[in-house]
């Protein structure tokens, strides 16, 4: 049978269901099998997948990178921490906060939804100027908005408590919410670059005139995708804050941004290259940030090694974008790997078969 | 229907690339547009399509009528090419190539009305292929393809056979011919190989220097001096 046949929907439908079973794989490995830590790293994983999607549903498809997405999850994550942390916190971390954040105390759901709406709303305000924009120009205007965003949560001290960290947030990030909201998630944006949106916009991200010329609108359609992506990330972000239960502006600045850019440039221009990335950056994060306490190879022992994690990271993507620039998946889903790898094998196949005869 | 060129002049920093040509293009017809290098033609093309905004003059199709007009708009009136250089999606598959243009220019089923389109230009083998992998033949065929998926009024084509040898060549030009009466459209085509041009078109339309010194069939054409003395320049 040929999987790509057919409607598209349904192959996104049969790709993010395959997609969602190998992360539930894991899911069950670790949960079944690891440790505490493991759990931990789990959690921090699956967070990571759902921010580093959503990055990939605006730059894999538009073929812009975006450096500013963690503003959007910083709103994910103040909007629904301001909204769910216990008033008599609040009274004393901010008490000049406006009566209906200070006094509030909504549940999980409600909150994330704010955070996530705040970002839309911001995301469709300046949206436009920013889908005007490509290469370069594109990547340095949302490095701006990044630095905009820490800029005024710094300031922000009657909302956020400035550059101090907010704490006091309900951790309400479960295994649960995690699994369901990376389905969603994975669905939303399989649907999103299956759509005509998503597959003109890919195209013009190959060649503008020639998808122009095939009827794509350009800007309409990375308009769509930049909204999108900016829910996504207030939902990693808001998933985020409820986990760790303190956050602060530094959380959602240059450190997250190069991690997450890392995890899609890794990965490749899917969905399927965003998860995979996303998995390959946690564990080399996690295992990088225990070498940082010091290690011994051989004779040689070293006690300390302070951003060991940010320079590997940083070699992984010199490496990446020299030896394999498409990432690790290239542009390809995974049930476009299995039918990719089908293929090849029928064409070995006959080769050989024509071989044997003459 | 007509499409209709009026007076449409274009200038590139003050060099004049096309000077107030008028032309009238058919459905059902294959006009073919030819002239030294430098002439104008792919200008003409690219004016016609949207990719540049004339300097003055307007356009007129059916009852609509434009001087500026979008890739995208001209695109969504029917106006639809290949590129002198081939533009294809590089990192696509053949059908996505051609899917592209079936969901943003058609109505119902994409990957159908692709299917549709590919099976016109005999890629039915060919579709999880990626378009960057494919001979230049074959992407020049490609192109072709996505061109008529959707809605077609009239098909652009600069140089198709450039760097085809002649079964290649003579395949495209019975592509050409086979589109025509499937699906009605009018057909522009731009090419060096003045034997093609001579067996396929209709209407020959010569520019030089960005102005059209002769039209007629390619038997006038053929033997009219003006046309003789731009190209052999005396």
């Amino acid at each position: 049978m040929n999987m790509l046949a057919g409607k598209w929907w349904k192959q996104s439908l049969v790709g993010s269901a395959l997609l969602l079973a190998i992360v539930l794989v894991i899911v069950a490995i670790v949960a079944l099998a690891g440790s505490t830590t493991d759990m931990r790293i789990l959690m921090v994983f699956l967070i990571n997948v759902i921010a580093a999607i959503s990055l990939q549903t605006y730059a894999g498809n538009s073929g812009n990178i975006s450096f500013g997405h963690v503003g959007f999850m910083a709103f994910g994550a103040y909007g629904s921490a301001l909204f769910t942390a216990d008033p008599a916190i609040k009274a004393i971390g901010i008490p000049n906060a406006p009566a209906f954040i200070r006094e509030a105390a909504i549940g999980f759901l409600p909150a994330m939804l704010i955070g996530t709406a705040v970002a839309v709303v911001v995301a469709a305000a300046i949206g436009r100027v920013f889908v005007r924009l490509s290469g370069a120009a594109a990547a340095v205007a949302t490095l701006g908005f990044m630095v905009i965003i820490y800029t005024l949560l710094s300031n922000a001290e009657e909302l956020t408590r400035g550059s101090k960290a907010f704490s006091g947030i309900p951790e309400y990030t479960t295994l649960g919410w995690c699994v369901a909201l990376l389905a969603l998630t994975i669905v939303v944006a399989r649907l999103l670059r299956d759509s005509n949106t998503g597959l003109g916009l890919r195209a013009c991200a190959d060649d503008p005139i020639a998808g122009q010329a095939a009827g794509v609108d350009i800007l309409n359609s990375r308009y769509v995708m930049w909204v999108a992506s900016a829910a996504g990330a207030a939902i990693a972000g808001a998933l985020y804050a409820h986990y760790i239960g303190a956050i602060l502006p530094k959380a959602f600045h240059f450190e997250l941004t190069f991690v997450l850019v890392t995890m899609v440039i890794v990965g490749g221009r899917s969905i399927t290259g965003a998860v995979a990335g996303a998995a390959l950056i946690t564990i080399l994060a996690e295992v990088l940030r225990r070498l940082e306490n010091g290690f011994s190879i051989g004779s040689i022992n070293l006690s300390e090694a302070p951003g060991l994690t940010t320079a590997v990271l940083a070699l992984l993507i010199v490496a990446t974008l020299t030896i394999r620039p498409q990432g690790l998946v290239s542009r390809w889903e995974v049930e476009e790997l299995l039918h990719r790898w089908q293929f090849r094998q029928k064409e070995h196949a006959s080769v050989r078969a024509e071989e044997n005869h003459v | 229907m007509h499409l209709q060129a009026n007076d449409v002049v274009m200038k590139f920093k003050g060099v004049t690339a096309l000077d107030g040509v008028d032309m009238e293009l058919r459905k059902g017809e294959i006009v073919g547009l030819i002239g030294p290098n430098g002439s104008g033609k792919t200008t003409f093309l690219n004016v016609l399509s949207g990719v540049f905004t004339p300097t003055n003059g307007n356009f007129r199709m059916g009852d609509r009528q434009w001087s500026k007009v979008s890739l995208r708009e001209a695109a969504r009136l029917g106006i639809r090419r290949t590129f002198q250089n081939i533009r294809l999606f590089p990192s696509f598959t053949v059908m996505e190539t051609v899917e592209v243009a079936s969901a943003w220019l058609d109505k119902g089923d994409r990957r159908e009305n692709a299917q549709i389109a590919l099976d016109a230009l005999n890629f039915g083998q060919y579709r999880d292929r990626i378009a960057s992998e494919l001979s230049y033949g074959m992407q020049r065929r490609l192109e072709i393809a996505r061109a008529i998926a959707g809605r077609l009024e009239f098909l652009l084509v600069d140089e198709p056979t450039a760097g085809l040898n002649h079964g290649e060549s003579q395949d495209i030009v019975e592509v050409l011919q086979r589109i025509r009466g499937q699906r009605g459209c009018g057909i522009v085509l731009i090419d060096h190989d003045l034997n093609v041009i001579m067996n396929v078109c209709d209407r020959v339309i010569v520019l030089a220097e960005g102005k059209i010194i002769s039209s007629g069939t390619p038997q006038q054409v053929r033997s009219d001096p003006k046309v003789i003395a731009a190209y052999l320049g005396s």
